[in-house]
């Protein structure tokens, strides 16, 4: 394999959400023009890592790095700098329902890309929605959207700024088998046509190893696993194989099992302490 | 007691938060001046579209208050509901007017800021905004506070007009008061200071209950059970606050301003 740029390095990744470690000292390399698929159970911390690359959410220890400059979402020259860079597809799609497709679309390149002639901005949103294979779709409203064309507008709206890193939060999820397949194909094809780096966060490892170059595990706010979709399927880690598997028994229940008991316990004891008083 | 002590330090905690939330909204006063379209179309929403509600409301009001009023003075007294002009145009300018249109506000316009922010929320368009550089807070969030701040004084001064027309057709038409009478006996007992203070009072409370509006839109958690409970939050919290900001601004009006 020929050797990649380091395009976003994430160091010691920390960040608490509800008194509960979501993510712990998170280290980890995305390389350039890469598609770096983050796998792992519901509820780990996948989002919420992808949240803190793109500035939704702030870290609380640990720094980002994109192209070896540190980004600081507190600064607001620096962050506007930072975000241009990142395109993000949220989960549910997160259109804006009050505009219609072509708005929606319109949006990031207004406030992104305010050096853009009026023309050649409807220029790209034209091409963008080309892209995700929805020619002719710019003046409907976002309600009169399938889940899957949401999905795809959603998807251009995330590109036509031409970010250099685009985020993927669960692209798939809620789709039918077929429609999931679409999308996965669609990725692939924005891939060939961009260029640029993908990093995609999914719980389904059939999307997981069809559209990625790399794969990370995240279990309990950190990465046990790193490597190719070949790696995942012949890899020792105890963790990874009952994910991969999808099987009900290994150490991830047991762990969730145990724990599980261990809250039961808990709220057993308080009841109890109620009582006596 | 724990949990005593735990309510009350998240209360302080929403206290502060509120108190951050409005400050950072109010910064961006001046920006939304210069580029005013979003203030635009939430003048549309906030402001025109409430005008047929406040005017038809407010004519029934005036319509029941001529009645009301006519009738128990003339209970009294026999043949003073001329008199019922005064008391209306001073009643309503004060107090009536500005408190009816601030709660019609609440229902129609709080309670649809905060489920419209809260499902933006939940369905992450608020993160959205913030990816392609836009402050919700700035989009979002400051230009319905000056729409309220611009809305109100306006939406008041129709339900006074209205209801006050309303009053006089009954005193008028059922009690036999000549309009000319009606109308100087109106006019006698108003200051200007009265309008003023009455303007001042609108301004400062159509911004305050947007403000409650989209900070608990804002806050809004998980999904639409969510969006339910800071609507309802909204409401009553802005209900309570249009009386007991007009009650301290009155006060201090008579303390300060007579």
């Amino acid at each position: 394999m020929e050797r990649k740029d380091v395009k976003i390095e994430i160091r010691g990744l920390s960040k608490i959400l509800n008194n509960r470690k979501v993510l712990d000292g998170v280290n980890l390399d995305i390389l350039e023009g890469e598609t770096f698929v983050l796998i792992g159970q519901s509820g780990v911390g996948k989002s919420v890592l992808i949240k803190n690359l793109i500035g939704i959410m702030h870290p609380d220890a640990g720094t980002i790095s994109l192209d070896g400059e540190l980004i600081d979402y507190e600064n607001v020259e620096k962050s506007d700098r930072a975000r241009r860079k990142f395109g993000m597809l949220f989960q549910g799609g997160a259109l804006f329902d009050s505009l219609t497709v072509g708005e929606n679309i319109l949006f990031p390149l207004d406030h992104l890309r305010g050096e853009l002639s009026d023309a050649q901005k409807e220029e790209k949103v034209l091409r963008a929605l080309e892209m995700v294979e929805l020619p002719g779709i710019e003046n409907l409203m976002i309600s009169s959207l399938s889940g899957g064309m949401m999905k795809r507008v959603a998807l251009a709206r995330a590109i036509v700024a031409e970010p250099e890193v685009v985020l993927f939060d669960e692209p798939t999820t809620g789709l039918d088998p077929i429609t999931t397949s679409t999308i996965n194909d669609l990725i692939l094809t924005l891939k060939k046509k961009l260029n640029t780096t993908f990093v995609v966060v999914t719980h389904d490892i059939g999307s997981a190893k069809y559209i990625g170059d790399r794969i990370g595990m995240v279990y309990r706010g950190n990465l046990i696993f790193i490597g190719t979709p070949r790696d995942l399927e012949n890899t020792d880690n105890e963790y990874v194989k009952q994910f991969v598997r999808g099987a009900s028994e290994g150490p991830i229940t047991d762990e969730y099992n145990a724990n599980v008991a261990s809250i039961i316990r808990q709220s057993r004891e308080a009841a109890a302490e109620r009582k006596r008083r | 007691m724990n949990s005593i002590i735990q309510r009350f330090r998240d209360y302080l905690h929403d206290i502060g938060q509120f108190t951050l939330f409005s400050i950072e909204a109010l910064r961006f006063i001046p920006y939304n001046l210069r580029h005013p379209k979003e203030l635009f179309i939430n003048l549309m929403g906030i402001g025109l579209k409430t005008m047929p509600m406040i005017a038809v409301t407010s004519i029934f009001y005036g319509l029941i208050m001529g009645l009301q009023l006519s009738d128990a003075l003339e209970a009294i007294i026999a043949g003073t509901s001329q008199f019922i002009g005064s008391a209306l145009a001073v009643a309503l300018v004060k107090e009536l007017g500005p408190i009816l249109a601030a709660l019609l506000m609440v229902a129609r316009v709080c309670s649809s800021v905060t489920a419209q922010l809260g499902t933006m929320r939940v369905t992450e368009q608020i993160d959205a905004l913030s990816t392609f550089a836009v402050n919700p807070m700035r989009h979002l969030v400051t230009p319905r506070i000056l729409a309220g701040m611009i809305s109100l004084p306006i939406l008041g001064f129709l339900s006074v007009v209205v209801a006050f027309a309303g009053g006089a057709v009954m005193v008028i038409s059922v009690y036999g008061v000549t309009p000319a009478v009606f109308w100087e006996l109106a006019q006698y007992p108003l200051k200007i200071r009265f309008v003023i203070q009455s303007l001042i009072k609108m301004v400062i409370i159509g911004g305050y209950i947007m403000l409650i509006a989209t900070y608990q839109g804002f806050k809004t958690k998980g999904g639409a059970a969510g969006v339910g409970e800071s609507t309802i939050n909204s409401v009553v919290t802005s209900s309570f606050m249009v009386i007991l900001l007009d009650f301290i601004l009155t006060a201090m009006f008579i303390m300060f301003w007579k």
